[in-house]
């Protein structure tokens, strides 16, 4: 292990793919065009009178944070906004009453936008509709302010989303093509390791049976700009022993840095992260596919989005 | 007393934010009761009578279906 790291270490960090992302990409450069014209202040976006802040280059720049209105001038609520499921739901003003007030769940990222958008085109399980009715203060613990929300989170994606895909023209999206230019950043994360060893061991079947530079994957895994497009490029293009590679290299990533991939310190720990664990708690390997891609493809669609923004400018 | 529904999906209990039917479809908005910052959009297939949720089929129809929202509620927030 540690000859490997000392022979290849450095040459794979270095193969890493460069970020292309700029400082400066914000969430507002995603936003349509006619996002926030309603109000006269050029950094500020409006949905009615929710308003949007710019949150400038903080590392926790990428989001989008609600300005909650007060109730001094708060057309939204006083109309007393109504939604299904939330039916005639009345709306306590209590609860908006000033800034120090305001709900504490109102942020809503980058990476919740990728993987509410994942969750919706990725999921192939069938679910029985079946609907059980009850009562509101149940749910929502007599949170009135929650009846509003659901909607709202809905109505922040629809600006994004709807926006960029009108912007593009949606017969101009391909989901495979968006895939395959995702993937072909990070094929160098496999394509480097491979070693060609002289007399490379052989199954029985005469076919190589270990050509992998593991902890080399890991390493390109835990320095690239998108860890989980780079693990998933070597789970899809490995053909021997696929399995065994994917979690060595997840281990050896997570070894090479600790903070990717939040808590899961395996391989089936981040796979389950991401509800993809059959019944018996295994990893259902077909499913990791489904998620993985259509959360690739959620953000290679926030990628194209600020890079046409930036075009624009 | 006011009424709201849900629905469980994967041992998530979902709020039915709205309904929305399109063309023969019908699309489903699910809001993660706990943070309702996670959402979903499933649409309804009905095979032997029944009614199932599936996922859709590709990003444009995730657009459409986000569009169908917003043009049904953006006026309530406005």
């Amino acid at each position: 292990m540690g000859e490997n790291d000392n022979k290849y270490g450095e040459y794979f960090y270095g193969k890493v793919p460069a970020s292309s992302k700029k400082d400066n990409d914000s969430i507002f450069t995603k936003l349509p065009e006619n996002f926030g014209q309603e109000t006269s202040n050029s950094d500020k976006g409006s949905l009615g009178s929710i308003k949007f802040i710019s949150e400038g280059k903080s590392p926790e720049r990428n989001f989008r944070k609600f300005e909650w209105p007060t109730t001094a001038n708060n057309d939204f609520i006083s109309q007393g906004a109504s939604f299904p499921g939330a039916v005639n739901e009345s709306v306590d003003l209590s609860t908006f009453s000033s800034s120090n007030n305001r709900p504490n769940n109102t942020l809503l990222t980058d990476q919740q936008l990728v993987d509410n958008m994942a969750n919706s085109i990725g999921n192939k399980k069938r679910t029985k509709y079946t609907k059980e009715e009850k009562n509101a203060s149940d749910v929502f613990r007599g949170l009135s302010d929650k009846v509003i929300r659901p909607a709202v989170c809905i109505l922040v994606a629809c600006t994004f989303f709807v926006g960029y895909l009108t912007a593009k023209g949606v017969s101009k999206f391909s989901d495979e093509r968006q895939i395959y230019n995702y993937m072909q950043q990070y094929q160098n994360v496999y394509d480097d390791n491979i070693i060609h060893l002289p007399g490379a061991s052989l199954d029985a079947n005469g076919d190589p049976y270990y050509d992998y530079d593991v902890m080399g994957m890991g390493k390109s895994i835990a320095n690239a700009e998108d860890p989980e497009a780079a693990l998933y490029a070597v789970y899809s293009k490995t053909d021997y022993h696929k399995y065994t590679v994917t979690h060595d290299a997840f281990r050896y990533a997570k070894e090479a840095n600790s903070e990717i991939f939040g808590e899961s310190d395996t391989f089936k720990d981040y796979v389950a992260s991401l509800g993809c664990l059959d019944k018996e708690g295994k990893i259902d390997y077909d499913r990791y596919e489904e998620v993985t891609e259509a959360r690739l493809l959620a953000k290679q669609v926030l990628a194209e989005n600020t890079s046409s923004k930036d075009s624009v400018k | 007393m006011d009424k709201v529904y849900t629905i469980k999906i994967d041992d998530k209990e979902y709020l039915i934010t709205d309904e929305i039917e399109d063309n023969g479809k019908k699309y489903v908005y699910l809001s993660y009761v706990k943070d309702f910052n996670d959402f979903c959009i499933r649409k309804i297939s009905i095979e032997d009578g029944e009614e199932f949720l599936i996922g859709l089929d590709s990003v444009e129809e995730f657009g459409y279906a986000l569009k169908l929202f917003e043009n049904k509620h953006k006026d309530s927030l406005n």
